[in-house]
């Protein structure tokens, strides 16, 4: 009962407009004060949660998101997919799904990626006659691939979590987002036959291996990161400090849309944007901490065992409750709550944590979309100037398109574990 | 006045967050460089100092997040609300943050005061005291943001988006 309460209290005070660290850490202060548990471990245990060299990956690939953002990468790469599907009808909406495909194996974010893209693609879209609420739907369903194609920094955050391994996490998103990236483009061809949208012009054979060629340099690093991961040279830190630096290089050397200059404030930006997700993580560990040691797992599992519940009926039942809680909370927040909740659960129901993660992770991509509070519906409406309302409208046949396809994540495990099982062993 | 001291204390600390990081940065990509090129000269203790560097950069971005209006927080029922709701509602939240704040730093402060007692130290060659290499951290940037926001307070601003203008 008092666990109860304790979630709702939390809850209450995010709903208040709490910032989402406050929330969960007075919520788990207060428990933890009511059952007489020191606060000095609290404290402790909060500053201790980050302390993992894992971690370090977190503002290391904000910072090459931060260089790719603004480095004119994500122009380059828009470019570079124009060359290949933009002939084809709709097609500056293919565009968009291809070059955020390309570029969600850069970013790991997907504020990032619909920030990136949005920005040169929306003016595009609608300078070519696309409506505004096909671009912004279209840019924004795309960019939450950025967190379900590696590398993911929410992969990251479950991973530290969950005590899951990272490698295998990001493999597992590898089938994923290319079956949800053909899903958009089927979404894209099919609106953009209703809607009668012109098809553009085929490039020449020398500009499609010109635009291809100056894409090289920002496609290494995805490829750096790959190789540095999965030929066991470098640790996943390593590959995001690799990440980082190469991101300053090219977009210094290469496409050289920043200077030297610009270095070190894009740099401290980086390290406060990374930062905002980083004083929720002490909190949410702290708040794990809180709710494992108050037997709500134990309760949970005994129930789930009691009632006979069986692992689909569970994961249904998982899945409505998070795209709920996705609609009023950020998805951050809705991983960082979730998994300490629910991961004691997963043994007695016999679901791969791994496979969780990936579920997990596609309810937050739909939780960016979701209004009142879809994280990306806010960024495209505020680049193209647009009511929050067109936003929304367009976003929803993707959203429906992302429910059959997170119904396919549940139900077909293998779609997630055929790869990683396959490279590391099952 | 309150918005110039605002002003050129986060230009401090955002270059102080500035030099941490890539600090960080260079530590760590050293250590791994000399692991994987000459591993007789390898340090133990390069991802432990990065990790010290990327702690305090965090610790010192929460207040430069608090001035910026960049805590992440969610609207749901803000948007419905008339002004002067918000407005007392805005103060509500500044308060329990405050209060949340200097409460993580007196026990964050305990915390600090407990491991140097113990004189607990990392395990690498370094044997780096890890009172005030790690849990230092928080007191400082709880104690960092309840000064900013009571500075904030005076300038007539909140710590989050929505805050603006409480």
């Amino acid at each position: 009962m008092d666990a109860i309460l304790g979630l709702i209290g939390m809850m209450v005070l995010m709903a208040l407009g709490a910032p989402i660290f406050v929330a969960l850490g007075v919520a788990a202060m207060v428990m933890l004060a009511l059952e007489g548990r020191p606060l000095m471990d609290a404290a402790m245990t909060s500053i201790s949660g980050i302390n993992s060299t894992t971690f370090l990956a977190v503002p290391f690939f904000v910072m090459a998101a931060t260089f790719m953002q603004r480095g004119g990468i994500a122009r380059i790469i828009i470019d570079a997919a124009e060359a290949w599907v933009g002939h084809f009808r709709g097609g500056l909406g293919l565009v968009c799904v291809l070059a955020t495909t390309l570029f969600a194996a850069i970013s790991g974010s997907s504020v990032v990626t619909a920030m990136a893209m949005g920005t040169f693609l929306i003016p595009a879209m609608v300078a070519r006659g696309y409506g505004r609420p096909f671009a912004l739907g279209t840019v924004g369903a795309s960019g939450t691939l950025g967190i379900l194609i590696p590398p993911s920094l929410s992969m990251i955050l479950y991973g530290l979590i969950a005590e899951q391994s990272v490698p295998r996490l990001f493999l597992a998103g590898v089938v994923p987002g290319l079956i949800q990236a053909a899903i958009l483009a089927v979404v894209v061809m099919i609106l953009s036959r209703k809607n009668n949208y012109a098809s553009g012009e085929r490039v020449s054979g020398a500009e499609f291996a010109r635009r291809n060629l100056r894409a090289l340099p920002a496609l290494f690093i995805p490829v750096s990161v790959f190789v540095g991961i999965y030929t066991g040279y470098a640790t996943v830190t390593e590959s995001a400090g690799v990440a980082a630096v190469s991101s300053v290089l090219i977009a210094v050397l290469v496409y050289r849309e920043v200077g030297w200059k610009d270095v070190f404030g894009m740099t401290a930006e980086a390290m406060k944007a990374a930062s905002a997700v980083t004083f929720i993580v002490m909190f949410a560990l702290l708040f794990a901490h809180w709710i494992t040691g108050s037997g709500v797992p134990t309760d949970l599992v005994e129930w789930a065992t009691g009632v006979g519940l069986s692992p689909w009926q569970f994961l249904l039942a998982l899945n409505l409750i998070m795209l709920v809680m996705g609609m009023f909370l950020d998805a951050v927040a809705v991983l960082l709550i979730v998994t300490p909740i629910v991961l004691p659960l997963l043994p007695a129901l016999g679901i791969d944590p791994i496979h969780f993660g990936i579920i997990l992770i596609v309810n937050m991509e739909i939780a960016f979309l979701t209004p009142p509070i879809g994280l990306n519906l806010f960024v495209l409406s505020s680049i193209a100037k647009a009511p929050l309302s067109e936003a929304i409208r367009g976003v929803l046949p993707f959203i429906a398109a992302m429910v059959v396809f997170l119904i396919l994540i549940t139900y077909v495990p293998e779609v997630s574990l055929w790869l990683p099982n396959m490279v590391f062993g099952g | 006045m309150h918005e110039r001291i605002l002003a050129i204390w986060s230009r401090v600390e955002t270059a102080l967050i500035g030099v941490l990081v890539l600090c960080a940065l260079g530590t760590f990509l050293g250590g791994a460089v000399l692991r994987h090129v000459s591993p007789r000269q390898s340090i133990d203790w390069a991802d432990e100092v990065a990790l010290y560097f990327i702690v305090w950069a965090t610790a010192l971005a929460g207040s430069v997040l608090a001035a910026e209006g960049r805590h992440i927080n969610t609207e749901i029922l803000l948007g419905g609300l008339s002004s002067r709701a918000r407005r007392a509602l805005g103060l509500a939240v500044g308060a329990l943050t405050l209060g949340f704040c200097a409460t993580m730093a007196v026990y964050g402060w305990q915390a600090y005061e407990f491991s140097a007692m113990l004189d607990d130290r990392s395990g690498s060659s370094l044997r780096t005291p890890q009172s005030w290499a790690l849990f230092l951290a928080l007191p400082v940037g709880m104690a960092l943001m309840v000064a900013k926001m009571l500075v904030l307070a005076l300038a007539g601003r909140g710590i989050t988006a929505s805050g603006k203008g409480h």
